[in-house]
């Protein structure tokens, strides 16, 4: 049983309406029970002075980037939150400069966090307004918009086009992602705080993915691996290992079912964010008849005919060396 | 040639962001390996794969030096890069700890 604290981050670039957000959730009888950090950037904050709450004590404030000082922080600021307790679930909002990777990296690895929280989901707000130029800008942005369960398109009663050009901009990024509107704030607490996608319905998303784009420049794309035939779980591991190598800080994220020759009934599920993953986890069978192993891969410089090639490369020397007699 | 051996070290070059721009790939003299050129057109590394008792291997031979053995693809694209770009960033897979640490 997963008793761990449901936590999600909230990210979007500067004006992109997440304090907007946060203010009108907490308004809300369903944002009940929520601790809501904050993470300013800058030397005085002004975030949380335009975020009134009933429980001051629920709200952490911090100041300084925090993906630029996450050693320890973010457990010191969870540890203080659970001893004052009261709460069942987690929001953390990020400065809008910030590059969740690492806040991510962290809820994963750091021991305590851990075993306290889960993170469910990862929103990013855009605004449909300023979205489509800051998107094509600003690369802090874009590696927000990567690493998103669900996109949160605000300010769309701003523009003409009902936010059609900004929804343009995230799919180019983001085909498989998530997309709602969220206007003045106004959206219903459940889009934050329940996986996006849950257990592995995103895998369904995978067939609006083209599976043969071919992309060399630095524009971060996501694309998608499938295999018909079970991988050793070494090939598995190695290939991982491979991605972290050779594509470095241009892997942004991996998800994945994998089909493996051990264990061919249960899949693995596959989550990581750039070179930092979730201990692999078996589910009792397969979600569908579709039992190929199917992999999702976001960055940048991306070549997937290199990657399927990788891949199946390293497949073949496993197999040709567990085969030797 | 290995076409394969040749597709892997092209799209490696280009993930490391230097095919085409400090390095190129050609066949090497003896067209049995592929040779990886800097921008002035000398062999900076020559890559074959072949067969051994323990399977694949790949030849890599950089510059002047002595020619090396690795024993798969991915240990040959760390030695690889390690010499041709020392400087790039290299993430190492870390698996979190999950519920019970």
């Amino acid at each position: 049983m997963n008793t761990r604290l449901p936590l999600t981050v909230l990210t979007g670039f500067l004006g992109s309406g997440k304090t907007t957000l946060v203010r009108a959730l907490l308004r809300q009888p369903g944002f009940q029970r929520t601790a809501v950090i904050i993470n300013e950037f800058g030397e005085i904050g002004l975030d949380h002075d335009l975020i009134a709450s009933s429980r001051e004590d629920l709200m952490a404030l911090r100041t300084g980037c925090l993906c630029c000082a996450m050693h320890g922080e973010l457990a010191e600021t969870v540890q203080r939150l659970m001893a004052v307790g009261g709460f069942d679930r987690l929001l953390l909002e990020t400065s809008g400069l910030a590059d969740p990777t690492p806040i991510l990296q962290t809820a994963i690895v750091d021991p305590y966090l851990a075993a306290t929280v889960d993170l469910t989901t990862v929103v990013v707000t855009v605004d449909a307004l300023h979205g489509p130029p800051v998107l094509q800008e600003h690369d802090a942005a874009r590696r927000q918009v990567a690493l998103a369960d669900r996109v949160l398109l605000t300010k769309t009663d701003l523009v003409t086009d009902s936010g059609a050009q900004a929804t343009q901009a995230v799919r180019a990024l983001r085909p498989d992602v998530l997309l709602s509107p969220s206007i003045h704030g106004n959206v219903a607490p459940h889009l934050l705080f329940t996986p996006a996608m849950p257990s592995t319905d995103w895998l369904a998303l995978l067939h609006a993915l083209p599976t043969a784009r071919h992309t060399h420049d630095a524009t971060i794309t996501t694309v998608s691996l499938r295999l018909d035939t079970p991988l050793h779980a070494v090939t598995l591991t190695l290939f991982l290992q491979a991605l972290a190598e050779n594509c470095g800080p241009d892997l942004l994220r991996v998800k994945g079912l994998v089909a493996l020759r051990e264990s061919p009934e249960t899949p693995a599920v596959v989550h990581g964010v750039q070179h930092v993953f979730y201990p692999v986890t078996w589910l009792d069978g397969w979600p569908s008849e579709d039992h190929t192993t199917r992999l999702v891969l976001i960055g940048r410089r991306f070549d997937v005919e290199w990657l399927a090639l990788l891949l199946h490369t390293i497949e073949a020397e496993v197999a040709q060396a567990t085969s030797l007699p | 040639m290995d076409d394969t051996a040749q597709a892997i070290l092209r799209g490696a070059l280009r993930a490391w962001g230097t095919l085409n721009d400090s390095m190129f790939l050609t066949l090497d003299d003896t067209r049995e390996a592929t040779a990886i050129r800097d921008a002035a057109g000398h062999v900076i590394a020559s890559v074959r794969r072949q067969t051994s008792p323990l399977g694949w291997v790949w030849s890599v031979r950089l510059g002047d030096r002595r020619e090396r053995l690795l024993p798969s693809v991915v240990t040959a694209l760390r030695y690889l890069r390690s010499h041709l770009c020392p400087e790039r960033a290299v993430g190492q897979v870390l698996f979190g700890p999950g519920e019970h640490p």
